[in-house]
């Protein structure tokens, strides 16, 4: 009991984004030494976190989208391996499937916290920046305790065979569902920052950069940035844009 | 329009603010709206000594949709609290708010291209590859070293690009007040911003039609029909629905929930993935 209230304490930390857990408790070398050192043995625990960590090492979340989750690869992996005395090389394959679970609560997440900018709205309009910014600290870790913590405290409780149970009493289609909301939901974002920019002169330009993302592939943002900064140059010198300040005046 | 001026604290503050926070609450919908507008919070009050008007209006300018690099990215939260000081001190009527949204989107998604490949494409795998080399050999300091040496060099990049961005912000503001400079700065950023977003709606929206129905001789796969015809069509197609329900007066979050639907009903059923 005490064990999993402490893998829970860990799964939160693991789980909040912010600077100090990312280092201190998210890379999988280091969430394997806490679990090591929950369950009595903190060298073996660092060793097979170091071991989950190598399959992470280009692990990055370019715009919240990532392959397979690092925080519970790490966490579970390590404890998993650690409660299951499996060997170390067992347990690296054990932390995928673990990490691809974890990817739905990542998913999740994001979803679930695409709520907050809402509630951020009404209080913008309200001019209370005290509310968004308490609402900016708590937010997120208020979402990690349910996601993330909860469900590590179960698994703890209840054993590693937990993992399996949960991913079969999800049924396929709802997990289908939702990653392609997931993979949707940018959407609304892009959408938003579209309707703020549109002008009808640079419209052309928004046409474009999807043409070449389209249909080359290269979906870069600093050759976006290269090739934009270039033609707005060029552009802006042969008087780009000016006939409608005159129209304006 | 009151002449008020940061101080070296309120800067340092809102750095902080930035550095434990810009991820906290990340999510699908605006990813870092929400560490934007609660830093701006305190400058904003500030700046317009605590009228509820200006600071509302500054807040809802901040919490659209910002996403960057949190570390060398840092140059751009840094440079948006000396706009918005600009903003708030400028007597010509040449600066207005939409001019900092510009910036911001135009330098979001260059910047959290080179921050990424600098920081995760760089420095953190060389840094990673010799940790764990040491910690699989049962070395626990190893492990520390990365849990806290890391994390300080993360914050020591963050405090240096957020105040080289304030510094920039603050000192290229008397050739932005030059008469048309303004209008040319946001025909550039303009076409930089929409090129760019162009891309993105490539780039970051994933969602493709994955349906496919075995015929007797072929199978018919929906999703590369499509795309036969406009790559990508369905991250437009959406985008384009999500602009036109927001300018016929729906709210985000019907917006919001429409996509939901669109989404969890689409790859429930085995359309969407």
């Amino acid at each position: 009991m005490v064990q999993a209230l402490l893998m829970a304490l860990l799964a939160l930390l693991n789980g909040i984004q912010g600077p100090t857990q990312w280092y201190l408790f998210r890379e999988p070398v280091m969430a394997g030494f806490w679990v090591g050192l929950i369950f009595g043995d903190p060298v073996q625990g660092t060793m097979i976190g170091a071991t989950i960590n190598v399959s992470y090492m280009g692990w990055i979340s370019a715009g919240g989208a990532n392959a397979s989750d690092l925080y519970w690869a790490g966490l579970l992996g390590t404890f998993v391996a650690i409660k299951g005395g499996m060997n170390i090389e067992q347990s690296v394959a054990f932390a995928v499937p673990i990490g691809l679970l974890g990817n739905y609560v990542h998913v999740a997440y994001m979803t679930l916290a695409s709520f907050w900018p809402q509630r951020m709205d009404k209080l913008a309009e309200r001019g209370d920046y005290k509310g968004i910014r308490w609402l900016q600290v708590l937010g997120g870790p208020s979402l990690v305790v349910v996601l993330r913590a909860l469900p590590v405290f179960l698994i703890t409780l209840f054993g590693s065979e937990y993992i399996e149970i949960l991913i079969s009493s999800l049924p396929v289609w709802a997990m289908n569902g939702l990653g392609a909301v997931g993979k949707l939901l940018p959407a609304l974002g892009m959408s938003m920052l579209f309707r703020f920019m549109y002008k009808k002169e640079v419209l052309p330009f928004f046409i474009l950069g999807f043409a070449v993302a389209a249909y080359i592939g290269m979906t870069d943002l600093l050759f976006y940035a290269i090739v934009g900064i270039a033609l707005a140059f060029v552009l802006i010198k042969v008087g780009f844009g000016e006939e409608k300040e005159e129209a304006e005046q | 329009m009151a002449d008020v001026k940061l101080d070296k604290k309120d800067v340092k503050k809102a750095c902080l603010f930035w550095w434990l926070t810009s991820h906290s609450t990340y999510n699908y919908q605006r990813l870092q709206a929400g560490p934007m507008a609660g830093m701006m919070g305190p400058i904003l009050d500030k700046l317009y000594k605590g009228d509820k008007e200006k600071v509302s209006e500054g807040l809802t300018r901040h919490m659209l949709y910002f996403n960057t690099e949190p570390r060398w990215g840092a140059i751009l939260p840094g440079m948006t609290v000396a706009l918005e000081e600009t903003l708030a001190n400028d007597t010509t009527g040449e600066m207005d708010g939409a001019v900092i949204t510009d910036i911001k989107t135009a330098m979001m998604g260059p910047l959290a291209g080179i921050g990424d490949t600098i920081w995760a494409g760089l420095i953190k795998p060389v840094i990673l590859s010799i940790i764990l080399a040491w910690a699989m050999q049962g070395v626990v300091g190893a492990a520390w070293i990365w849990g806290v040496g890391v994390m300080l060099l993360d914050f020591a990049v963050t405090y240096i690009m957020f105040h080289k961005g304030y510094e920039l912000g603050l000192n290229s503001v008397d050739k932005f007040l030059d008469g048309g400079f303004i209008k040319k700065i946001t025909t550039f950023l303009g076409i930089v911003g929409m090129f760019s977003l162009g891309a993105m709606i490539v780039k970051y929206i994933s969602v493709q039609v994955v349906l496919s129905v075995a015929m007797t001789t072929t199978t018919l796969e929906f999703g590369s029909i499509l795309n036969r015809i406009i790559p990508c069509f369905v991250p437009l197609s959406l985008t384009l629905l999500a602009y036109w329900l927001q300018k016929k007066g729906k709210s985000v979050t019907f917006v919001l929930l429409v996509l939901f639907a669109i989404g969890f009903v689409g790859g429930a059923l085995g359309i969407l993935g």
